[in-house]
């Protein structure tokens, strides 16, 4: 354990001198997400900015009514702004001529129609795949409801609060923390399987082709260790930038969603972070980890040469990420038979976990445990295999003779 | 002077996808005494690095046997490691590490205690003239420089058996020459050194005998003056060339 621990300690400080490493492991996901957070939210500023400047045309059939044509041209001042146009009809105007008149070119063109009967109440003819029409849909439907709103309470004798008590109110239980959680829930489960295989993609290659490349796998086969201790030294390390890579992409969402989501003012998400929860799920998160570890470093073992370390990892990366955007999908819960499945398992304990329902839900947790520990024994031992493969030492294999050489005998311990 | 390398039968056989089963060595037998040079001369794809293979544990044997230092390296690989120095052209040094962590690391793998280590490490440093680079990044490291530290690398543990799989291989005049000093040096302090090469003047200058490997097998063995007598040839070239065309 001393040497493993020697070798993982030698390739960590090595990892942290490549510029690579530390461009895709620190700097992306520290710095990724504020910048994309702060993108998304200039985009919606600027998005609300000019569709408030935006001036939409309506033609209004049938208007005799004045209340209306005042209410869509000039609302009150509680209603978000922006300029309504209005063309009007005599009465009578069919749904093939709205239509038409919707469909027509520039300058008949306009952006919805609504045509008033005082039969058959307001129709409102709109182009969902239009954005202009989009917009002047919601404008006419807000002015109209503040319209409605205001002839009740008129009718009522001119006091809007005899209409309180059929209003409702909304109360809702759950903490700040819980809802954080539960949001979290959704996004963190998934974005673990994909940093823990990112975070460790390009040091499972750098460790075994990329010895291979740089010449120095013989010099490693050479260190008067066991084989063993010197692989379990590689995934250890390997492991240990994907828990890197991991941590510093989850508190890089986390803090840009804290502090520039609720920078937004108006969001109801209001972020308190179960931090209590990641105690919980990291013997879990570290299991899985170290089994991605050992699996990329077997696959990656069988290449002698960068590039075909990223091609075939590119395909394992896949068979990671599909199970584990499948079962984040809300509904589908951990059960006894979902326990036992690699990745799986991990995605939906940690979501539960998240959620607060580890106390729960005990026995599976402890069936994805101790499944998590076979699975890593698994891969250990089939990275062990391969990895001692004298055809693979020092140079590379095709992935069609994994299976035949996970048989073969291999080269001195 | 008993036998510091000793090989008997020594086969090899390689599964290539395309060509099937590949004999790259067809029972070698072999012998280096301790204080003494020997070199295994062969054209490219004789044999040499296969066999040089074997003896440092990284690949082995399909049948026969090898030992290094009195211990089997079927039988005990990480004994063989511990008494081997093994240095070829493709024994790279870790381009992220520099020369004195190189050392570092492997004296610690070798289990050297921590104050004996810092001591020998500066003694390294100092002998093959590393000190100017030692702090330096070995990938910044001009081919004479690394070249320097691989040797210091191979030596650390000061093994009593010294592998050289063609020494000479990219290196300028200078860097020849101080590796012709160094094997020089490593046999008067009493080591034995098996090296390969394809380089007859080299083969000439410095062993005590040489081994004539072509196709997997061992044509003859012996000193130059052995060998002269058993070809009936003056020059190595031509011993080389009889030999080929006796098998």
């Amino acid at each position: 354990m001393r040497a493993a621990l020697a070798v993982a300690r030698k390739e960590l400080l090595t990892g942290f001198r490549d510029r690579q490493f530390l461009i895709y492991t620190i700097a992306l996901p520290l710095a990724l997400y504020p910048v994309v957070f702060w993108v998304m939210i200039q985009a919606m500023l600027v998005m609300e900015g000019r569709e408030e400047r935006t001036s939409v045309s309506v033609l209004v059939a049938g208007a005799e009514l004045s209340d209306v044509r005042v209410a869509l041209a000039a609302p009150p001042k509680d209603l978000p702004p922006g300029k309504v146009e209005l063309f009007s009809e005599p009465p009578g105007l069919t749904a093939e001529e709205a239509t038409a008149r919707l469909r027509a070119e520039a300058p008949e063109a306009v952006d919805a129609v609504l045509v008033l009967s005082s039969a058959e109440g307001a129709t409102l003819y709109y182009d969902a795949s239009r954005s202009r029409s989009e917009l002047a849909r919601k404008r006419v439907e807000e002015r109209l409801a503040w319209l409605v709103d205001d002839l009740r309470t008129d009718a009522i004798g001119g006091d809007a609060r005899d209409l309180s008590s059929f209003a409702t109110r909304r109360v809702d239980l759950a903490s700040d923390e819980d809802t954080s959680a539960y949001v979290l829930s959704f996004v963190l489960p998934i974005m673990f399987v994909l940093m823990a295989v990112m975070g460790s993609f390009f040091p499972a290659i750098d460790l075994t082709a990329g010895e291979k490349e740089r010449g120095t796998a013989e010099t490693t086969l050479l260190l008067p260790q066991p084989r063993a201790s010197i692989l379990l030294g590689k995934v250890v390390a390997v492991a240990a930038f994907g828990a890197i890579a991991t941590v510093l992409n989850a508190l890089g969402l986390i803090v840009a969603a804290e502090h520039l989501l609720a920078g937004l003012g108006e969001t109801d998400l209001a972020f308190d972070v179960p931090w209590s929860a990641f105690p919980a799920a990291a013997p879990l998160l570290l299991l899985f980890l170290l089994t991605t570890a050992a699996i990329l470093v077997a696959v990656a073992s069988l290449t002698k040469t960068f590039k075909q370390g990223q091609s075939m990892l590119g395909g394992v990366q896949m068979m990671f990420l599909a199970p584990a955007i499948l079962v984040a999908l809300p509904g589908v819960e951990l059960t006894p038979g979902l326990a036992l499945v690699p990745i799986a398992q991990t995605v939906l304990a940690f979501k539960a976990i998240l959620q607060g329902e580890g106390a729960t839900i005990l026995g599976e947790l402890v069936l994805v445990a101790g499944s998590q520990v076979v699975y890593a024994g698994l891969a250990l031992a089939a990275s062990l295999r391969l990895a001692s493969r004298e055809a693979l030492l020092l140079g590379g294999e095709s992935a069609g003779r994994l299976f035949q050489l996970l048989r073969a005998g291999g080269a001195p311990k | 002077m008993n036998a510091a390398i000793r090989t008997r039968g020594l086969r090899k056989v390689f599964r290539d996808p395309e060509r099937g089963e590949v004999e790259a060595l067809s029972g070698i037998d072999l012998e280096c005494r301790e204080g003494e040079i020997y070199g295994l001369l062969g054209p490219n794809g004789a044999g040499k690095t296969t066999t040089l293979r074997i003896l440092a544990t990284i690949l082995a044997p399909t049948a026969g046997s090898a030992e290094v230092a009195g211990v089997d390296v079927a039988a005990d690989p990480l004994e063989v490691r511990r008494r081997l120095g093994f240095l070829s052209a493709s024994t790279g040094l870790y381009a992220r590490l520099t020369p004195r962590e190189t050392l570092r690391y492997f004296g610690g793998l070798h289990g050297i205690d921590r104050d004996e280590l810092a001591a020998r490490v500066e003694e390294l440093v100092a002998t093959f003239e590393i000190t100017a680079f030692a702090d330096q990044r070995c990938g910044g490291l001009s081919s004479g420089q690394k070249q320097r530290v691989s040797i210091a690398r191979a030596v650390l543990h000061d093994p009593p058996v010294l592998i050289l799989d063609e020494p000479t291989t990219g290196l300028d005049i200078l860097g020849t020459s101080d590796m012709i000093e160094f094997i020089d040096a490593r046999r008067s302090a009493g080591r034995c050194i098996l090296f390969s090469t394809h380089i007859l003047s080299e083969a000439e200058r410095l062993c005590d005998r040489i081994g004539v490997i072509h196709r997997g097998r061992l044509l003859g063995a012996g000193t130059l003056a052995e060998l002269r007598e058993q070809t009936g040839r003056d020059y190595l070239d031509q011993v080389f060339r009889a030999l080929v065309e006796d098998a």
